[in-house]
């Protein structure tokens, strides 16, 4: 006995030191984000406060790593989510918790992780926390690289769906995946200087969900498959995927049995001073989600970008944003950039940046004939690239950005939409097509070194919905700490005159060092966020915005 | 390394590609009681057929003989019941039902023997219990040979002695038709099925709960009857010999209940396979609505493939 304890005593000091030397080598990091507001009822914007007037959702993320370990779990808390916030978003407890293991060439996670194939077109997980979407697979995967220029990936799991009084509800139905890439310059040898460069990928992603339906025999395994390209060879690259999903009917689809495809493709040239892109997109029947019975914008397996720009301005973005449809449409998107050389004399002492942004989406032919919906539920014949006339959303946007001197740059903006309500229903005031154009000229005054000047003047035209608005912004800057801003919003236009409502917002914010405190406190009138054609309801809301950031 | 890579991600894809797709070409599950695979095809481009108004105002006769092969007055009985079928045609119809007055439905008349005579056994699932229910309920059924016509009820009995049955049938002939039935049917050849749609016409108002029942009859069986003066006779033509009900269905199913009003129509759809041995000319059906309360015969009619 005696002889144990002796050990023991000469054995401790060693665990102290080695286990010092361990967790001298961990590493905690995170961060937090909480927004709390207090509402007000205001009748003459629609605006409706809570029985509990104050709202919150907070976040807080907690990364620990040790060498080649790495875990983290984030809490959250809805008591209850902020205005046009998910309501299934309720209660505190833990979202997100994760175990990870990072070799030299294999990667393993389980619990939740986010995973990206290709585009997304077959298969992404992932969170836009703005938007209140958050799909985090649930389950295991694996991340290996055999070789160099090549990556295997697999994913098995269910997804996130609701977070219902503290705890994650998942989906019913299991997702699984694999995904491989190539890159053909860094596998062969001899081809690793060639001025080509050529990538390949595959993806299969399946899932499984029981089905219990007394009219139709359902698929519970639904796959889906495709490949991708991408060549570039000098100033110019070229990349496509393409994806076919079996029969997968739903709620979405009204159940109808087609299978379903997605191509995407973007081409582009650039060099100094310029750069063009086009794309190209051709959905059909391509809603792939981990529940059937779902809709809105929970619980898809992959992802449909859009292919218009994201606007930023106020009246651009917020009025009418295009949202992808994922039951089939056809997208063309070009983009041309070009920079007026500096010290020329269009281009000024320090260039002036051009950029035309045209897009047109329209809904696909679907074949009717020969059809024999009522044996196989097979609805139309959806061919690639095959678009009508019927137009889901025109934009065409252009920008002039120039900086005159050390201390003033301005921009000039002009935006044409043709908006389908049919389609993308934002409001119940106007039906068929919207047509608005809008005008931004936004400009940068810096005072001196710590202080600064914005001011944004913004116009939307249209005879349609609640007709004309105006936005006049001004935001003062004091480096590095503090902001402070306030913007109206007129609608001036509306045809009903009590309705001409002003939206004064003002908000001041400041920042220490990796902290962020914000209030904003004003109207805010009724709109649609968006973030890469997925978009949610922002309802109108008076009253105090508290937002707290910071990172460890 | 990259042959066994290229091996792995074959095998992988492969294998993926064969688990995890269901390709549903047929996802109407269709919502019938019916055998659907019967129909050599996709049931779902069977046409259902449609009916014209049914121009028929009379009542029609379902005369049950419960016999035996060794029940030697039988044959007597059956001659009569022929006689009655051939004298009102398309309007008399006999069912042949082999079953006894007994707790089991079989008495000594329909018993087998192993070997030689009478090995052929004539009773069915749903003769004997008919059979039993009625010995049980006291309605007259005590012996071979006894029948019913329409089940019509005198004095609390509906089972009659042979003598008794012309003047029944002529009674029913001459009674108001309450119920209408009319019938088509289709039969594939191939799997031997048969689907029957049957109209049922309620032409006046009616009260209570009624079953409609389709019997198989096979139209001429060749085997032993014991006759009385005659003995044991090998080659004996039994007629139109009860086989089964469609369906299984002893007592039928529902096709009204309540308050019915006049003018209801109410279509029953049956789905039948030939035994093997039989072909369609072999058999026939009779289809009869009858009225629950006290197992009258409504209506029956003679529907043949």
């Amino acid at each position: 006995m005696k002889k144990l304890l002796s050990s023991l005593v000469l054995f401790l000091p060693f665990c102290s030191i080695a286990q010092n030397q361990i967790f001298d080598r961990a590493n905690v990091t995170g961060n937090m984000e909480t927004t709390i507001q207090y509402l007000n009822d205001d009748s003459t914007i629609g605006a409706f406060a809570p029985e509990q007037k104050a709202v919150m959702n907070s976040y807080l993320n907690v990364n620990y790593s040790l060498g080649k370990f790495r875990t983290g779990v984030r809490f959250e808390s809805y008591l209850p989510s902020i205005a046009g916030y998910p309501a299934f978003y309720s209660g505190t407890g833990i979202g997100y918790r994760f175990a990870e293991y990072s070799g030299e060439k294999i990667q393993v996670t389980m619990g939740n992780f986010f995973e990206q194939f290709g585009s997304g077109l077959i298969f992404r997980s992932y969170e836009e926390r703005a938007l209140g979407l958050d799909n985090a697979m649930d389950g295991a995967r694996i991340r290996f690289s055999p070789i160099k220029g090549m990556q295997l990936k697999g994913v098995y799991g269910r997804q996130r769906f609701n977070f219902d009084d503290g705890k994650v509800i998942l989906s019913e139905g299991v997702v699984r995946g694999f995904d491989g890439d190539v890159n053909l310059n860094d596998l062969i040898p001899s081809f690793s200087d060639s001025k080509l460069k050529v990538s390949l990928g595959g993806s299969f992603v399946s899932k499984y969900e029981s089905a219990n339906n007394d009219t139709l025999i359902i698929p519970k395994n639904v796959g889906s498959y495709g490949g991708r390209l991408s060549l570039r060879y000098s100033k110019f690259y070229i990349n496509g995927e393409y994806i076919h999903k079996e029969n997968d009917p739903s709620a979405q689809n009204n159940y109808i049995y087609n299978s379903g495809h997605g191509i995407l493709i973007n081409m582009g040239y650039s060099k100094k001073g310029l750069g063009i892109l086009l794309s190209a997109k051709s959905i059909d029947n391509l809603s792939y989600r981990s529940q059937r019975d779902v809709i809105g914008n929970q619980l898809f397996i992959n992802y449909l970008p859009a292919l218009s720009n994201q606007h930023t301005y106020n009246l651009a973005g917020t009025l009418y944003p295009y949202a992808s449809q994922p039951n089939g449409e056809v997208a063309y998107q070009l983009d041309f950039l070009y920079k007026i050389p500096k010290k020329t004399k269009i281009g000024g002492k320090y260039g002036t940046d051009l950029h035309l942004n045209v897009s047109v989406v329209t809904a696909p032919v679907q074949h009717t004939s020969n059809m024999n919906f009522n044996v196989d539920r097979i609805a139309y014949e959806g061919r690639p690239f095959d678009g009508s006339d019927s137009l889901y959303n025109f934009d065409l946007n252009f920008h002039v950005s120039r900086k005159f001197n050390k201390k003033f740059k301005a921009s000039a903006h002009y935006f044409h939409f043709v908006f389908n309500n049919e389609v993308n229903t934002v409001t119940k005031k106007a039906s068929g097509y919207i047509t608005s154009d809008i005008g931004v000229i936004d400009m940068q005054y810096k005072i001196n070194r710590k202080h600064a000047l914005r001011m944004e003047i913004q116009g939307l035209f249209t005879k349609q919905d609640r007709g004309n608005w105006a936005t006049a912004l001004l935001e003062y800057t004091i480096s590095p700490g503090w902001f402070v801003a306030v913007m109206d919003q007129w609608n001036y236009g509306n045809s009903t005159v009590k309705d001409r409502l002003h939206y004064l917002l003002g908000s001041f914010g400041y920042t220490h060092n990796s902290s962020r405190f914000m209030f904003t406190f004003g109207k805010q009138r009724e709109g649609i966020f968006c973030i890469g054609g997925v978009c949610r309801p922002v309802p109108a809301t008076n009253g105090l915005t508290f937002t707290f950031t910071t990172t460890f | 390394m990259k042959k066994s890579l290229a091996v792995l991600s074959g095998l992988i894809l492969a294998i993926g590609l064969n688990v995890s797709c269901d390709k549903v070409t047929q996802p109407h599950i269709i919502q019938t009681s019916l055998d659907t695979t019967l129909y050599p095809g996709n049931f779902i481009e069977y046409e259902f057929p449609t009916f014209t108004q049914n121009t028929n105002t009379e009542r029609n006769v379902l005369l049950e003989d419960y016999t035996g092969h060794k029940c030697s007055f039988c044959p007597a009985a059956a001659e009569m019941a022929e006689g009655l079928e051939d004298a009102n045609p398309g309007r008399v119809f006999v069912a042949t039902i082999h079953a006894g007055a007994a707790n089991n439905g079989v008495s000594d008349f329909q018993k087998t023997n192993e070997s030689g005579m009478y090995t052929r056994d004539f009773t069915t699932t749903e003769g004997k219990e008919m059979a039993s229910d009625f010995f049980q309920m006291g309605v007259g059924f005590n012996a071979n040979p006894k029948g019913t016509v329409n089940r019509l009820e005198e004095a609390g009995l509906f089972f009659l002695n042979s003598p008794d049955w012309e003047g029944k049938v002529n009674e029913v002939l001459a009674s108001e038709l309450n119920i209408n039935l009319q019938a088509q049917s289709s039969y594939f050849d191939e799997t031997k099925g048969i689907f029957l749609h049957v109209e049922t016409e309620f032409i006046n108002n009616l009260e209570g709960e009624y079953n409609i029942v389709v019997y198989i009859l096979q139209k001429s069986i060749v085997d032993w009857q014991l006759k009385f003066g005659e003995g044991d006779i090998p080659d004996y033509n039994h007629h139109n010999v009860h086989i089964g009900n469609m369906f299984g269905e002893t007592w039928g199913r529902s096709v009204a209940s309540g308050s019915i009003s006049a003018g209801t129509k109410v279509q029953t759809d049956f789905s039948y396979q030939i035994p093997d041995g039989l072909t369609k000319d072999d058999i026939l059906s009779l289809i009869y609505v009858y009225d629950k309360s006290n197992y009258e015969v409504m209506q029956v009619i003679e529907h043949k493939f």
